[in-house]
C-alpha cells in the first residue's frame, strides 16, 4: 500500500508531477473587496432597486388610474405597467436580501402559486400578515389582471395590493447609512458583506431562478409537471420573459468588474485546466440558449415538452454546484451564519 | 524507573488543565452554543455504537454546569479522582451526543482526562516553600509528556502527503481568504506565503516534541509553541485549542520551573484560606502512591494513542475521500471539504419521488458536516426513511444526489446516485456505496 512507504516518501514526492494548473497559480496582487463592494452597492444593488422603485410607482399610478375609472384603455395600461414593473422585479429580486431581509420583498411581491379562492372570497385580508403572503404581488395581479373575466370588479383591489407594499422605507433605509454600512464591513467573517451577499444570491439562483421558476412546474420535486406551479400562469407568454431577467441579473451580477468572476481570476482559481469562472459563465450561457428555445409560457411548455424544461433545470442544477460548492470554497466563504470553532 | 521526583510538574499541569476546561465551558456557555448547537436542532448524528447518547434537553444545562464544577475541583485539586471521573464521563458525554461538532481538540481532553484519572496528583497545592513540595514518579510525568507529544508527533505526520506539501492546500485557499488579518493580509495572499507556511507547519509539529525535551532547546522552542498557536488563532476559529496546548506544553519543562509557579499557587491559596478565615490546611500527603496497577491502565491507554491513528491503513481508498478512520488520530487542518447533498424519497408502490430540503431537519452547521461525510449522509439517509414511513410511504427508498470539492480540486459525484441508502447498513463498507474519488494523494 502506497501509504506504506514512509520512508520513500521524499522520492515519491520529486517523481510525481505537480498537477499542471499548480505553477499557473501565483495569486501576486491582492484583490480589492471594498471596490468589489462600493461597485455592487453603486452600481448594481442601487440602479436595480431604482429602477424597480420607479416602475413600481408607475404601476400604482396606472392601478389608481384604472381604480378610479375602469376603462379599456386603463386596463391596457395598466397591463403593460404591470409586465414592466414585473420584468424590473426579477433584476431587483436576487439583491432584495442585501436591502433587508426584514422587508420581506421576495415572499410579499412574488409568492406563487396566488390562492384563487382567497382573493376572490377574502377581499378584506389584511396583507401586512405572513399568512397572507399568497394573496398579494405580481402572482395575485397576474390573476386578477388576466385570469378574471372582468378585471375592473377588482379593480379597487388591485389597487390596493399594488400599494400595500411599501418601497419608500427600505429605499429610504438604503440611501441614509445602510449602503454605507453595506460597503463598509468588508470583513470576512459570516456575516461580513461579501458573505451575505453571496449566500443571498445562491440562495435565491437555487430556490427562486432555479426550483421556483423551473424545477417545480417541471415537476423535480414532484410526481410529473405541475403547470399551476408555474410563474405568471394567467398571462401566459410571460415566464420565460421573467426566467431570462432573473438570469441575467445572477449572470450580470456574477460577470461584472470587480465581481465574483473576477475575484475568482483574481486568486487564480482554475479547475482541471479551466478557469471556474469560465466554466460558471459558459453555465449561465446554457441556461440561456435552452431557456431561449422554450414557451414564452412556461405552464403551457410543461404540458406540450416537458423535457426540454428539465433540461434547463439540469442546466441549471450543475451552475448550482459550481457556485456552492467550487466557488465558495475557493473564496472561502461561510455558508453558517452563525461562527463555530474548527481545527 | 523508580525515580522519585517533585509532584510540582503534576500540580501545576492539573492546575492549567483545569482552569483551561473551566473557561472552555463558560466560554461555550456564554456563546449560547449549548442552545444553538444541542437545544434546537431535531436530529443528532450519533457515533457508532453510541448511538444511546443523545442531548437531555434543558437538562444539558445541567451536565454542563456539572462539568464546570469538575474543571473546577480540579484546579484547586479538590477530590481530585472524583472530580477527574466526573469531569470525562461528562465531557465525554457531551461530546458523543452529536458527532457535527467533532473537534480533535475535544477528543484530546476526553482521551487526556482519562489518562488523568490514573495519574495519582496530590491534593492543593502542597506548602508555601519549595521543601514542601509533594513527591511523585518521574513515569506519571513522562505518561503526560508522551501523551502530548504524540499528537504533535502525528499531526505532523499527517501533514506528510502531496496535498499539503506540494500544493500547499488546503493553506492556499484558506489563507487568502484572511485578507483582513491586521499586518498579515496582503501577504498571505502570495503563493510562495502558502508554501512556508505548510512547510513551516509540518516541520513544526514533527520537530517540537523533541525541541521541548531536549533542555538546550526548550526555552526556544516553548517560545515557537506560544508564536505558533497564537498565530493560528489569529487565522483560523479554533477557540481555545491554542491555550489548552500551550498550558499543555509545560509539562515539558523541569522541576524547578513548576515549583516555582507551584509555590506562588500555594501562596495564593494560604492567602485566600487565611483570608476566609478556613481552618490551616492538612499538609499534603508524604508522598507519591506506589500503587503498581496504575501502570497497566495508564500503559495501555498510551498504547491505545499510538496505534489507534493508524487504523485507516486496515481500509481501502483515499482517507480524505471516505473519512474511514478520519476522526481520532490527530488530523488536524488537513482537509477543505465542501459539498451537497440533496436527497430523493421514491415510494416505490407509485413511484412518486420527493426531494428533501435538508433545512427542514438540520441546522446549517449539521448540513454543511453531512454533505461532506459519508457517515453522516448514511445516517441521514436512515432517519429520512423512517421519517417517510412515519407518513405512510411503507417503503421508501432514499436516493442521493451529491457533489463534494476536496483542497481546491474539481467538485465530483459522492455518493453513487443509484444506491437505495435504505439497503446499506451502517456497518457496510463504505466503498460500496461511495463513488471512487477521481485523483490520488500521496502520503501518509
Amino acid at each position: 500500500m502506497y501509504r506504506l512507504a514512509v520512508l520513500l516518501l521524499p522520492i515519491i514526492f520529486w517523481s510525481c508531477d505537480p498537477a499542471p494548473d499548480d505553477d499557473a497559480t501565483t495569486t501576486g496582487e491582492s484583490f480589492d473587496r471594498g471596490a468589489m463592494l462600493a461597485h455592487w452597492a453603486d452600481d448594481i444593488v442601487t440602479p436595480a432597486f431604482e429602477d424597480f422603485r420607479t416602475a413600481y410607482a408607475d404601476l400604482s399610478t396606472a392601478a389608481g388610474t384604472y381604480a378610479a375609472a375602469p376603462t379599456g384603455e386603463a386596463l391596457t395600461e395598466l397591463r403593460a405597467s404591470f409586465t414592466l414593473a414585473y420584468r424590473e422585479w426579477q433584476h431587483f429580486a436576487p439583491f432584495a436580501g442585501v436591502i433587508g431581509d426584514e422587508y420581506r420583498l421576495v415572499e410579499r411581491l412574488n409568492t406563487y402559486p396566488t390562492n384563487t379562492d382567497r382573493l376572490r372570497t377574502e377581499p378584506e385580508a389584511n396583507l401586512q400578515l405572513p399568512s397572507n403572503d399568497d394573496v398579494q404581488g405580481f402572482p395575485a395581479l397576474d390573476y386578477l389582471l388576466y385570469g378574471t373575466d372582468d378585471p375592473a370588479e377588482f379593480s379597487a383591489r388591485i389597487s390596493e395590493i399594488v400599494d400595500a407594499v411599501d418601497l419608500e422605507a427600505p429605499y429610504m433605509a438604503w440611501r441614509d447609512g445602510g449602503r454605507d454600512r453595506y460597503v463598509s464591513n468588508s470583513g470576512n467573517s459570516a456575516t461580513a458583506s461579501v458573505d451575505r451577499t453571496v449566500n443571498d444570491l445562491i440562495l435565491y439562483y437555487e430556490k427562486q431562478l432555479r426550483a421556483g421558476k423551473v424545477g417545480i412546474p417541471a415537476g423535480v420535486f414532484s410526481n410529473g409537471p405541475m403547470p399551476t406551479l408555474a410563474e405568471a400562469p394567467y398571462h401566459a407568454e410571460l415566464a420565460r420573459t421573467l426566467f431570462l431577467d432573473g438570469l441575467a441579473a445572477i449572470d450580470e451580477f456574477f460577470s461584472s468588474d470587480p465581481g465574483l468572476a473576477t475575484y475568482l481570476d483574481a486568486l487564480s482559481v482554475e479547475r482541471e485546466g479551466q478557469r471556474l469562472s469560465e466554466r460558471i459563465e459558459a453555465g449561465f450561457d446554457l441556461a440561456r440558449a435552452r431557456a431561449e428555445g422554450l414557451d414564452a409560457d412556461f405552464a403551457t411548455q410543461v404540458t406540450t415538452d416537458n423535457t426540454a424544461l428539465l433540461q434547463l433545470y439540469d442546466a441549471l442544477q450543475a451552475n448550482v454546484i459550481l457556485l456552492k460548492v467550487d466557488m465558495l470554497q475557493a473564496l472561502g466563504i461561510n455558508v453558517d451564519y452563525v461562527d463555530a470553532d474548527g481545527d | 524507573m523508580r525515580t522519585e521526583t517533585s509532584a510540582a510538574p503534576l500540580i501545576v499541569f492539573r492546575t492549567g488543565f483545569g482552569l483551561m476546561m473551566l473557561l472552555s465551558i463558560i466560554r461555550f456557555w456564554s456563546n449560547g452554543w449549548i442552545d444553538k448547537l444541542y437545544l434546537q436542532p431535531d436530529f443528532f448524528f450519533s457515533y457508532r455504537y453510541f448511538e444511546w447518547v443523545r442531548p437531555l434537553g434543558e437538562w444539558t444545562y445541567l451536565l454542563f454546569a456539572l462539568v464546570a464544577a469538575a474543571a473546577c475541583c480540579i484546579m484547586v485539586g479538590y477530590r481530585y479522582r472524583w472530580a477527574t471521573l466526573l469531569f470525562f464521563l461528562g465531557f465525554t458525554y457531551i461530546e458523543l451526543m452529536d458527532k457535527t461538532t467533532y473537534l480533535n481538540h475535544y477528543y484530546f481532553i476526553s482521551l487526556l482526562s482519562l489518562l488523568l484519572l490514573f495519574i495519582p496528583i496530590p491534593a492543593g497545592f502542597g506548602g508555601v516553600s519549595a521543601h514542601h513540595a509533594p513527591r511523585t514518579r518521574a513515569v506519571y510525568i513522562d505518561a503526560l509528556r508522551l501523551f502530548v507529544a504524540v499528537v504533535y508527533f502525528y499531526a505532523g505526520l499527517a501533514k506528510l502527503n502531496s496535498d499539503w506539501l506540494l500544493h500547499a492546500q488546503p493553506l492556499s485557499i484558506w489563507l487568502p481568504a484572511k485578507y483582513d488579518t491586521p499586518l498579515l493580509g496582503d501577504l498571505l495572499q502570495r503563493r510562495w506565503v502558502h508554501y512556508a507556511f505548510a512547510w513551516a507547519g509540518a516541520a513544526y509539529d514533527l520537530l517540537i516534541p523533541f525541541l521541548l525535551l531536549w533542555r538546550r532547546t526548550r526555552v526556544a522552542a516553548f517560545v515557537l509553541v506560544v508564536v505558533f498557536h497564537v498565530l493560528t488563532r489569529v487565522l483560523f476559529p479554533i477557540g481555545m485549542f491554542p491555550y489548552i496546548m500551550i498550558v499543555s506544553a509545560l509539562i515539558f519543562f523541569g522541576p524547578e520551573f513548576h515549583e516555582r509557579i507551584r509555590a506562588r499557587l500555594a501562596g495564593w491559596h494560604q492567602q485566600f484560606r487565611e483570608r476566609i478565615n478556613a481552618r490551616p490546611t492538612l499538609p499534603t500527603g508524604p508522598g507519591y502512591v506506589l500503587e503498581q496497577w496504575r501502570l497497566v491502565p495508564i500503559a495501555l491507554l498510551l498504547l491505545f494513542h499510538l496505534i489507534f491513528p493508524f487504523r485507516y491503513l486496515m481500509h481501502p481508498g483515499e482517507l480524505f475521500w471516505t473519512e474511514n478512520g478520519y476522526r481520532f488520530s490527530w488530523r488536524v487542518m488537513l482537509m477543505e471539504k465542501a459539498g451537497l447533498a440533496t436527497f430523493r424519497i421514491v415510494d416505490p408502490s407509485d413511484n412518486r419521488s420527493i426531494v428533501v430540503d435538508n433545512r427542514d431537519y438540520l441546522s446549517a452547521f449539521q448540513e454543511k458536516q453531512m454533505s461532506t461525510q459519508p457517515d453522516f449522509i448514511l445516517q441521514f439517509g436512515h432517519f429520512l426513511a423512517d421519517e417517510y414511513r412515519r407518513r405512510g410511504i411503507a417503503q421508501p427508498r432514499v436516493y442521493v444526489d451529491s457533489y463534494v470539492a476536496l483542497n481546491g480540486r474539481l467538485s465530483q459525484r459522492y455518493v453513487d446516485p443509484g444506491v437505495d441508502l435504505v439497503t446499506i447498513d451502517r456497518d457496510d463498507p463504505v466503498e460500496e456505496w461511495l463513488l471512487p474519488f477521481n485523483d490520488t494523494i500521496y502520503g501518509l
